[in-house]
């Protein structure tokens, strides 16, 4: 191993439903303040790949360890300590308060008859404050934006103290501001906590900002793997999503841009 | 609400509660002043009144209240955890079959004539529930889980397939048997004894205290079951444990009260309204509700066209309906 070690190693995953098999072959591994986006097109197995790494599904062969131990051999408390998912959003009429749900978060270390202690409270107090929503605790969540809500979920995973977020289209319902806003707060917390961060997502020129390393899938095997300039690039992408677009470099960042191209004569 | 204001309601309304009590034990055929019973209960000098007043008091009313609180507080209990379980806010301590296999129990026993032999009744009706419950747990169960639509189902089916059955002994009984069976099916609490409350304590407190446990994961359960394990909850075991311990309170409910409806739904819904939907508030605040409603709808069932006493399944119903809506519509508009 690394002088930075992997906290979650994906080791030849196959895995499937009743309809065959969804997951062929993935290797994977995540060190900690490293940021690895998972792109490809609807159907490609991003959100099972997610599902298995946080030990919600097993798998038919292969294997996903968490700090080099197979996760079946840890408890689902002990998972939530290290691993902590961010969803698309929640029921906008989920009947309990922001401070409520963020507090949901320390759970996994709270005993059967436990209510949270100071230090659950300071830990619940810093992730609103990080994420900026400590003056909505006592609202509810169909009072908050799209925006508001995801931060909500973001601060939730915090007060699990996880050392790997997983994330699945955190921003897909969320218009723009909204997205880099959600974006840079993964940034931050991926640098200031060195967190890992698994990060699916449709948005090739999100993954292309703000991810270290990007893995391509299509129809459940990995196409590539690299930096975002290796992988995100016109052959690739016109494999795996069959369609055209140009790719240049984002003359601020060095990045790679994605730009769709339409048939011809679409605009006359 | 935070917690301490929660904490004061909870406190404010076992205080009423006990009053609730009170004051249904003073009413009936016989009037006794809250002094006397308290005196009676409580102090020698009760001895001084008639001992006919005594014998009601201990014998009739005192256990019939308490019997009446006990259940309306389980059933409440009993219909939030299925609510949780279930993510359904249909849900009621009778959606699992549980109802349907007491109240099969609880027919045979009447129509057979076991019913009037000590508590042929409630053994009956309580194997019933019993046999319901782990047939439906069996049927819903696919690798070891079990998902809530097939739970939904199994009792959906079991209670439709067990009333065909009822209905169908009932067609067949004596007038006699028919009328004992249809008052017992709509909930009645006039056969309540020292002897029913201490036998089926244990079993109560054994589930409540399961439930109780189970509250802060029943929080998570709402979430989903997914988010729920991604929270480092047992989501498979604690629903297990859930569905156990509120079908068996269910059950020893039903084996010695019948089939009271709509306490069982409406309660946990009306203190959600006050308490929010925190299942550590929401039990005991459940428990104490659904308690003093039953009360005062099973005194309403023996008082209103006394000395024929009705059955108090309809004055739950009855009064329940019209309450809910105004709290609802109140609720809506602040």
């Amino acid at each position: 191993m690394s002088k930075l070690e992997n906290i979650i190693e994906v080791d030849n995953l196959h895995f499937g439903y009743n309809g065959g098999e969804i997951l062929r072959g993935i290797n994977l591994a995540l060190k900690e303040g490293e940021m690895v986006g998972v792109i490809g097109p609807n159907g490609s197995g991003k959100s099972t790949l997610l599902k298995l790494v946080s030990g919600l599904f097993s798998p038919w062969k292969g294997e996903v360890r968490i700090k080099g131990k197979p996760v079946a051999s840890y408890k689902r408390r002990e998972i939530a300590r290290i691993i902590a998912s961010v969803s698309q959003d929640i029921e906008r009429d989920f009947p309990f308060t922001v401070r409520e749900i963020v507090s949901m978060g320390r759970s996994p270390y709270l005993g059967r008859f436990a209510i949270e202690g100071k230090g659950d409270r300071k830990v619940i107090d810093g992730a609103l404050e990080l994420t900026d929503i400590a003056h909505y605790g006592e609202r509810f969540p169909y009072q908050l934006s799209g925006g508001e809500r995801q931060r909500m979920l973001i601060a939730r995973a915090l007060a699990q103290e996880p050392q790997v977020l997983l994330m699945d289209e955190p921003t897909s319902y969320l218009d723009l501001n909204h997205q880099i806003e959600i974006n840079r707060l993964v940034l931050q917390l991926k640098n200031e906590k060195s967190l890992g961060v698994i990060y699916v997502t449709h948005d090739l020129n999100i993954a292309a900002e703000c991810c270290d390393r990007v893995v391509m899938l299509k129809k459940g095997e990995i196409i590539a793997e690299g930096k975002p300039m290796e992988v995100i690039s016109r052959e690739n992408i016109e494999t795996v999503y069959g369609c055209h677009v140009l790719v240049d470099e984002n003359p601020e960042t060095g990045r790679p841009r994605v730009t769709p191209v339409m048939s011809e004569g679409v605009h006359g | 609400m935070r917690s301490s204001g929660k904490l004061a309601g909870i406190a404010l309304l076992a205080l009423l509660s006990v009053v609730v009590g009170i004051v249904s034990i003073a009413i009936g055929s016989v009037e006794v002043s809250p002094s006397e019973i308290l005196k009676i209960i409580f102090s020698e000098e009760g001895r001084g009144l008639p001992e006919s007043t005594q014998a009601i008091i201990w014998q009739i009313r005192l256990p019939r209240v308490i019997m009446a609180f006990i259940a309306g507080g389980v059933l409440a209990v009993a219909g939030a955890s299925f609510q949780a379980l279930l993510r359904n806010p249909l849900a009621d301590p009778f959606i699992l079959g549980v109802s349907g296999g007491a109240a099969m129990g609880g027919v045979l026993a009447i129509i057979s004539g076991w019913a009037y032999s000590g508590s042929g009744i409630q053994i009956f009706a309580f194997s019933g529930a019993l046999m319901t419950i782990l047939f439906v747990y069996f049927i819903s169960r696919v690798d070891g889980q079990i998902p809530k639509y097939k739970m939904l189902l199994a009792g959906v089916v079991v209670n439709a397939f067990l009333s065909a059955l009822i209905m169908l002994i009932l067609t067949m009984a004596t007038d006699r048997a028919l009328a004992s069976a249809l008052f017992w099916l709509m909930g009645d609490l006039s056969g309540s004894s020292w002897e029913r409350i201490v036998g089926s304590l244990p079993y109560l407190i054994a589930g409540l205290a399961v439930l109780y446990m189970m509250s802060r994961e029943m929080n998570l359960l709402l979430l989903g079951e997914e988010q729920a394990r991604e929270l480092g909850t047992d989501t498979e075991r604690v629903k297990f444990l859930i569905f156990i311990a509120a079908s068996l309170v269910t059950g020893v409910i039903v084996s010695v009260s019948g089939l009271i409806g709509f306490v069982g739904l409406i309660v946990p819904h009306a203190a959600r309204l006050i308490w929010g939907a925190d299942h550590r508030f929401l039990f005991p605040a459940s428990l104490l509700l659904g308690g003093a409603f039953l009360t005062i709808a099973d005194t309403t069932a023996r008082t209103v066209m006394a000395p024929t006493e009705l059955p108090v399944g309809v004055i739950t119903a009855l009064v329940g309906g019209p309450v809910f809506v105004y709290l609802m519509k109140k609720r809506l508009h602040e």
